[in-house]
C-alpha cells in the first residue's frame, strides 16, 4: 500500500526555484523517493462502510414483523405534537418542520387520528334564518349528531304544512268565518252607502258613479234633471236642491273616508282568523319537533320564532302545493318555506371523536366558508341557505392540517386563517371567494376551537418567525421532525418494521432480512453518516417499490438484497447522465486531471456537483502561483465573481494561516494566485480550502504534490482540517476517474478526520480499498496532509521558533523571509533620494 | 225561453260586454263574457257606454265630484268628465282586448255616449236576435242596473249575465235552475256548452214549490235527461227555502255559472237578483 513507501528518513529539500516562477505545473515531477514520516495511516475497509449483519436482525422476511405505525425515532416531534394538540389554548397551534418526503405528513395524520379518536366529539352547527333581520343569519350550536335530525324534522314539518295549511284555509269552516267578516265589513259600509242612496232617492237625488268618484244630481222620473230645466226652477227650489245635495255629499264623504278604518278593522279580524286557523295546523306540525329539541335553548327559540313567523304569514300558505312542490328541493326553492329550513354547516355522528380535516389547496372560501351567489336570473337574494362551510367549520373542535407553503403563498388566505385564529371565530366574509357573492349577508360568526397543524420545512418556519409578527404568537408549538435517527440495534429493528409498513401499505412482496439490511445501509448513505439513518420515508419507500419491481423481474418470491442493490443502481443510472459526461471529459483529456506523478503548485481538489436530486463528486485541478508582493492572495474565482462568499472566506482564512504560521516576525511580502482550473461555474463552499492551502504551500516550498491523491476538507487559521459535506460522493468521484484510467494502487483521497463517521462508500470502492488498490486517508491537520502529499516531513518549530530547514515548513519559512528581505531592499532603494 | 247565442259566422248575435264609467270592470264579468264566447264560438263586442246622464250632471252649476276615498271633492266640468271617461274607456278596452286575444276570442270595441239601455238595445238590434249582454260592473245594492228595463227594451237578447261583488270564478259546476219542464232541455244544453268552456260538470237544479207536482215533474225531467247520464239532477224543495237559501247552497257547492230565468222563483225581479248575485261566487246568467 501507498503508506508503506513512506519512511521516517528525512530527505534533502528539493532545490528552491526562483521566486518569480516557483510552480511548474506543466512539468510532471516523479514521486519523491524521500519519505517523510509515519503520518496518517490509510483507513481500513471496515471504516468505509458500516454494514448490517442481516442475521442480527432476527427475522427472515418483513412478513414476520409487525409493521411500524407512524414514524420511528421521532419522539421529540411527536411529544411536541401531542402537547400542542392537548393544551387548551387557541394560540398553541402547531408547525411541523421536516424535510419533504420525510413521512411527517403520514405520521402527523396517524397521530392526529389517534388523539382525535379519543377526544370529545364537537358540536354540530347550523345556520337559520333571522326573522328579525334576514341579512344576519343566526348560527346555532347543537349537541353532536342532532343537526341533521333537526333539519330532517323541519323538512317533514314543512312538507306536512304545505298540505295542511292550504286545506285549513280551504275548509268550509274557515271560508264561512271569513265570509262573515267580509259581510260584516261590507254590510256596515254598504249599509251606510245604501242609506245615503236611499235618502238621496227619497229626495229625488241621483247618485252617479264617475270614473274617479261620485256625483249627485237632482232627478226627475228616474233621470238626471238637465241644467236648462234646473235653471228654470225657482231660485228657492234650486237652493233647496243644492242644500240637500251638499248635505248628502258631506254624508257620502264621511262614509267613504271611513272605509279605510273599517277595512283596517276587517283586515285585523281576518288576520286574527288566519292566525287562529294557522296556529292549530302549525302547532300540530311543529309540536313534536319542538319537544325533541326543548333541551337546546337556541333551537327551541328558533322553532318558537319560526312558529310565530309562520302564523304571522299564514295567508301565504293558503295556496295548495302539489306533491311535487312539497319535495325538499322544491320547498327550498319556495320562498314561503325556504325561510324556515335548516342549513347544516357541520354535523358529526355522536361519539366519533374529534374531526381531523385536511385542506391542501386552500382558498379563503374553502377555508372559512362562503356565500353562494344567487343565480343571476333569480329574483331572490342569497340568503342563509346559500352559506357554505369551509375547512375551518369541518375541523372545528378538532384539527386542521394545512400545507404551510401553499397557505402562506396567498396573503388573503393566510390573513384569513390568522384572523380566525386570533379572533377565535369563523366569520364568513360574504364578498370573498366567490365572484358575485352577496356582500350584504352578514352571518353570525361561529366560535372556533381548533388546532391548526401546518406542514412545512425549517426554512419556511424560520422565515415566518422572522417576517410575520403574528406567526410566533399563533403557532407556539414547533414539532421538529429529524431527518435522521441514530443508528443502533433498536433503530435497525425499528427500521425493519418501517420497511414492513411500506410493504404492507403498497401491497408489495416481503423483503428478506438481507434486503432490509441493504436498505438500512442505503439509509445511512442517504444520511451521509454511518452512524445515522435517513428517515426520508418517501425515498426509502420508492426504493422498496422499485426493488419489488426488480424482484418481480428476477422471479424472486421475496425482495432480496440484490433487488435492493439493483434498484439503487438503476435509480443512479437513470439520473447520472451528467456524471457520465464529466467522467467522459476527464477520460478524453478534455478536463485536465492528473492521477499520477507529482507537480508543484497543483493539486486535485474534489467538488460536489448537484443536478436535481442527484449529486456526485468530481476531481478539480487547483493551481497556485506565488511571487513577491504586498501580501495578497488573489482568488481568481472571486475576482471573476464565480466564487461564492463561503469559498472566498475559505481563501481568506488561508492568508491568516500563512501569516500566523510563517510570518510572525517578518512582513508577508507575498502575492499568490489561486484558481480552479477549467471551472466555468460558481464555486461555493469551503471544502476545497485545504486543497488550496496545499497547492499554495507546494508553490511556496517548491515541493511537488502527488497527483494520485485528491483532497477534500476545509481548514481553519490554526491549520486544523475540518469536516465537509458530500464526502462519499467526492471519494467515489475520484475513484471513478482513477478506475477509468486504471487503478495504480497508489491512488487515494485525503479527507478530514472528522468525516470518518460519515463514510458509507459504495461497495466497489470498499472492495478496492480492501484489495489495497485504493486508499482513504483521514487527516486532522494541514501538516499531516502536507506530509502525505509531498512525501516530506512537514516540520515543527524548534526552540528557536524556526522550522527545520529541511522540512516543508522550513522551506516555506525561508521562502517568505527571502520575499521579505527583497521587499525591504526594494523599499530602501526606492526611498533613497535621486542623485 | 231561448238560450241560443249566435255563433261567429251566423252574424246574428254576439256577446255584448257592457262597460261604463262606473269604475273598473269586474274580472269575473269579463271572464264570463269570454267563456260564453268560447262556449258558443261567438264574438264579443266590448261596448263602452258613456252614460249621458253623467254629462247632464256635469252641466249643472253646482256639480261636484267626490273622490272614491271621500277625502277630496272637486267641481265637475263636462270637459273634465269627458277627458276622464275617455282615458278610462281606453284603458278598459285595451285590457279587454288583451284578454280576448289571450282567450282566442274575436272581439271588437265601441264607445258610445247615450242612455245605457238605448245603447244596448241599439247594439243588440244591429247584431241580430241572439245576443247576450254581460254587465261589466258588479251588480250591487243601491246601484240600479235596470235589469227589468233591459229585458224589456233590449229585445234582441236571450239573456243578461251579471256578477256580484264577491264573484271570483267562472270554473266550477254549471248549475241550470229550472222550474218548468219545457225549459229543461234548452237550459241543460246551454249549461253543457258553458261547461265545455269552464271545465266544470253540468247540474240541473229543479226548484219545486208544489209537493204534489214534484214526483211527476222529476220523473219527466229524468226521462228527458235519459241521454245525458253525466248530468246530475238535484231537486230543491222551495216550500221551506228562500232564494237566498238556494244561493248559499250553490255557494257551498262551489258553483261557477248559474243559469236561471229572470222572473222565475229564484230571480223574480231585479231587487231579488242583487242579493242572489252578492252571495254567489260565480256569474249569474239570467235568461228570459
Amino acid at each position: 500500500m501507498f503508506f508503506k513507501r513512506l519512511t521516517k528518513t528525512k530527505s534533502a529539500p528539493a532545490p528552491l526555484q526562483p521566486a518569480e516562477d516557483t510552480a511548474r505545473p506543466d512539468d510532471a515531477i516523479p514521486v519523491p523517493a524521500l519519505q517523510a514520516n509515519s503520518g496518517p495511516q490509510p483507513l481500513g475497509a471496515s471504516d468505509l462502510r458500516r454494514t448490517v449483519d442481516s442475521k442480527s436482525l432476527g427475522f427472515k422476511t418483513t412478513a414476520d414483523l409487525e409493521p411500524a405505525e407512524g414514524l420511528i425515532g421521532q419522539d421529540r416531534a411527536l411529544k411536541a405534537l401531542d402537547f400542542g394538540l392537548r393544551i387548551r389554548a387557541r394560540d398553541f397551534n402547531i408547525f411541523v418542520l421536516g424535510p419533504p418526503a420525510s413521512g411527517k405528513s403520514t405520521a402527523v395524520r396517524a397521530h392526529l387520528a389517534k388523539v382525535a379518536a379519543a377526544s370529545a366529539t364537537p358540536s354540530d352547527w347550523i345556520y337559520v334564518n333571522n326573522f328579525d333581520d334576514p341579512r344576519r343569519p343566526r348560527a346555532i350550536e347543537l349537541p353532536a349528531g342532532r343537526a341533521k335530525a333537526l333539519s330532517k324534522g323541519m323538512l317533514a314539518a314543512l312538507h306536512e304544512l304545505a298540505a295542511t295549511l292550504p286545506a285549513a284555509f280551504d275548509a268550509e269552516d274557515y271560508r264561512a268565518r271569513r265570509r262573515a267578516i267580509d259581510e260584516e265589513f261590507r254590510g256596515s259600509h254598504e249599509d251606510a252607502l245604501d242609506a245615503v242612496y236611499a235618502k238621496a232617492a227619497q229626495q229625488n237625488i241621483a247618485v252617479l258613479r264617475t270614473p274617479l268618484g261620485f256625483g249627485m244630481a237632482p232627478m226627475h222620473e228616474g233621470k238626471v234633471v238637465k241644467s236648462e230645466v234646473f235653471n228654470q226652477l225657482p231660485e228657492s227650489m234650486r237652493r233647496d236642491v243644492e242644500t240637500r245635495i251638499t248635505s248628502l255629499q258631506a254624508e257620502l264623504e264621511r262614509i267613504l273616508s271611513s272605509a279605510p278604518k273599517a277595512d283596517k278593522r276587517r283586515r285585523e279580524q281576518l288576520a286574527e282568523l288566519n292566525e287562529e286557523v294557522a296556529r292549530h295546523a302549525i302547532e300540530d306540525a311543529l309540536d313534536e319537533l319542538s319537544a325533541s329539541f326543548s333541551d337546546v335553548a337556541e333551537v327551541a327559540k328558533f322553532l318558537a320564532d319560526a312558529e310565530d313567523d309562520m302564523i304571522a304569514n299564514a295567508a301565504r300558505f293558503a295556496t295548495p302545493a302539489t306533491e311535487a312542490e312539497r319535495t325538499p328541493a322544491a320547498l327550498a326553492e319556495d320562498p314561503r318555506f325556504r325561510r324556515y329550513m335548516i342549513n347544516v354547516m357541520v354535523s358529526h355522528e355522536s361519539d366519533t371523536g374529534a374531526p381531523v380535516r385536511e385542506e391542501m389547496s386552500p382558498t379563503t372560501g374553502s377555508l372559512s366558508g362562503y356565500v353562494e351567489p344567487a343565480p343571476q336570473s333569480a329574483a331572490q337574494r342569497a340568503d342563509f341557505l346559500a352559506i357554505r362551510p369551509g375547512a375551518l367549520h369541518g375541523a372545528n373542535g378538532g384539527a386542521l392540517i394545512l400545507d404551510a407553503r401553499r397557505i402562506t403563498s396567498s396573503t388573503a388566505v393566510w390573513e384569513a386563517l390568522k384572523r380566525a385564529l386570533k379572533s377565535g371565530e369563523i366569520r364568513i366574509d360574504a364578498a370573498s371567494g366567490v365572484p358575485g357573492a352577496a356582500a350584504s349577508l352578514d352571518p353570525d360568526p361561529i366560535p372556533l376551537a381548533i388546532k391548526v397543524v401546518l406542514l412545512g420545512d425549517a426554512d419556511l418556519f424560520y422565515r415566518l418567525r422572522q417576517d410575520d409578527p403574528d406567526f410566533a404568537g399563533l403557532f407556539k408549538v414547533q414539532a421538529d421532525f429529524d431527518e435522521t435517527i441514530d443508528r443502533n440495534k433498536d433503530n435497525d429493528a425499528a427500521y425493519a418494521r418501517l420497511v414492513a409498513s411500506i410493504v404492507k401499505r403498497h401491497e408489495l412482496k416481503p423483503v428478506d432480512a438481507a434486503g432490509v439490511a441493504r436498505l438500512i445501509e442505503e439509509a445511512a448513505r442517504i444520511a451521509e453518516d454511518s452512524e445515522k439513518l435517513s428517515i426520508e420515508v418517501g425515498l426509502i419507500a420508492d426504493i422498496v417499490r422499485e426493488a419489488d419491481y426488480w424482484s418481480d423481474s428476477a422471479d424472486h418470491k421475496v425482495t432480496k438484497a440484490e433487488d435492493v442493490a439493483r434498484a439503487i443502481e438503476e435509480r443512479t443510472r437513470r439520473a447520472d447522465r451528467a456524471r457520465d459526461d464529466v467522467q467522459e471529459s476527464v477520460e478524453r483529456g478534455i478536463m485536465l486531471v492528473d492521477t499520477k506523478g507529482s507537480k508543484v503548485g497543483q493539486i486535485n481538489g474534489l467538488s460536489l456537483v448537484q443536478k436535481g436530486g442527484f449529486s456526485f463528486g468530481r476531481p478539480a485541478r487547483i493551481t497556485a502561483r506565488v511571487h513577491l508582493g504586498q501580501g495578497r492572495v488573489t482568488d481568481i474565482e472571486r475576482e471573476v465573481q464565480l466564487g461564492g462568499p463561503l469559498h472566498s472566506k475559505g481563501v481568506m482564512i488561508l492568508w491568516g494561516y500563512l501569516a500566523g504560521r510563517y510570518a510572525q516576525d517578518v512582513p508577508l511580502a507575498l502575492a499568490a494566485t489561486l484558481v480552479f482550473e477549467q471551472s466555468y461555474g460558481t464555486v461555493e463552499g469551503d471544502s476545497a480550502s485545504s486543497a488550496e492551502l496545499f497547492a499554495l504551500l507546494s508553490a511556496l516550498s517548491d515541493a511537488p504534490v502527488r497527483q494520485d491523491l485528491a483532497v477534500t476538507g476545509s481548514v481553519n487559521q490554526w491549520g486544523e482540517v475540518q469536516a465537509v459535506g458530500g464526502v462519499n460522493e467526492k471519494i467515489e468521484g475520484f475513484f471513478d476517474v482513477c478506475s477509468a484510467r486504471g487503478i495504480t494502487g497508489t491512488q487515494g483521497v485525503i479527507i478530514p478526520h472528522a468525516n470518518r463517521q460519515h463514510l458509507m462508500l459504495r461497495e466497489d470502492v470498499v472492495k478496492a480499498v480492501k484489495d489495497g488498490r485504493f486508499s482513504i486517508y483521514a487527516i486532522k491537520t494541514a501538516d499531516e496532509g502536507l506530509a502525505l502529499l509531498t512525501g516530506l516531513e512537514a516540520g515543527q518549530k524548534g526552540a528557536d521558533g524556526r522550522f527545520g530547514a529541511e522540512t516543508v515548513n522550513g522551506r516555506i519559512e525561508a521562502r517568505l523571509r527571502t520575499f521579505a528581505e527583497r521587499a525591504r531592499s526594494f523599499s530602501i532603494e526606492g526611498s533613497k533620494p535621486a542623485s | 225561453m231561448i238560450t241560443h247565442v249566435a255563433q261567429a259566422d251566423e252574424q246574428r248575435g254576439r256577446v255584448v260586454l257592457w262597460l261604463g264609467a262606473s269604475g273598473e270592470p269586474q274580472d269575473t264579468a269579463v271572464e264570463a263574457a269570454l267563456c260564453l264566447a268560447q262556449a258558443f264560438q261567438s264574438e264579443i263586442e266590448s261596448l263602452f257606454i258613456e252614460d249621458r246622464q253623467l254629462f247632464d250632471l256635469a252641466e249643472l252649476p253646482f256639480a261636484r265630484e267626490i273622490s272614491l276615498s271621500g277625502r277630496r271633492s272637486r267641481v265637475l266640468s263636462a270637459n273634465d268628465l269627458a277627458r276622464d271617461i275617455q282615458s278610462h274607456a281606453s284603458a278598459v278596452q285595451r285590457r279587454v282586448m288583451a284578454r280576448a286575444r289571450a282567450a282566442d276570442v274575436t272581439a271588437k270595441t265601441r264607445v258610445v255616449r247615450a242612455e245605457p239601455v238605448t245603447a244596448l238595445a241599439q247594439a243588440c238590434a244591429e247584431n241580430g236576435p241572439w245576443n247576450v249582454v254581460t254587465v261589466g260592473s258588479p251588480i250591487r245594492r243601491g246601484v240600479e242596473t235596470g235589469l227589468a228595463e233591459l229585458f224589456e227594451a233590449v229585445h234582441a237578447t236571450t239573456g243578461i249575465v251579471v256578477a256580484g261583488p264577491k264573484a271570483r270564478r267562472t270554473h266550477g259546476p254549471v248549475i241550470a235552475v229550472v222550474e218548468e219542464l219545457e225549459r229543461v232541455v234548452p237550459m241543460m244544453r246551454a249549461a253543457e256548452r258553458i261547461a265545455t268552456a269552464t271545465g266544470g260538470d253540468t247540474r240541473i237544479w229543479l226548484l219545486v214549490h208544489d209537493q204534489s207536482h214534484q214526483d211527476w215533474i222529476e220523473g219527466q225531467i229524468r226521462l228527458a235527461l235519459g241521454a245525458y247520464a253525466a248530468i246530475k239532477l238535484e231537486v230543491v224543495d222551495m216550500t221551506t227555502r228562500s232564494a237566498q237559501d238556494v244561493a248559499r247552497m250553490m255557494q257551498r257547492e262551489g258553483a261557477g255559472f248559474v243559469i236561471a230565468r229572470f222572473g222565475g222563483r229564484l230571480a223574480p225581479e231585479e231587487a231579488d237578483v242583487v242579493p242572489l248575485a252578492e252571495t254567489l261566487e260565480g256569474p249569474l246568467f239570467l235568461v228570459r
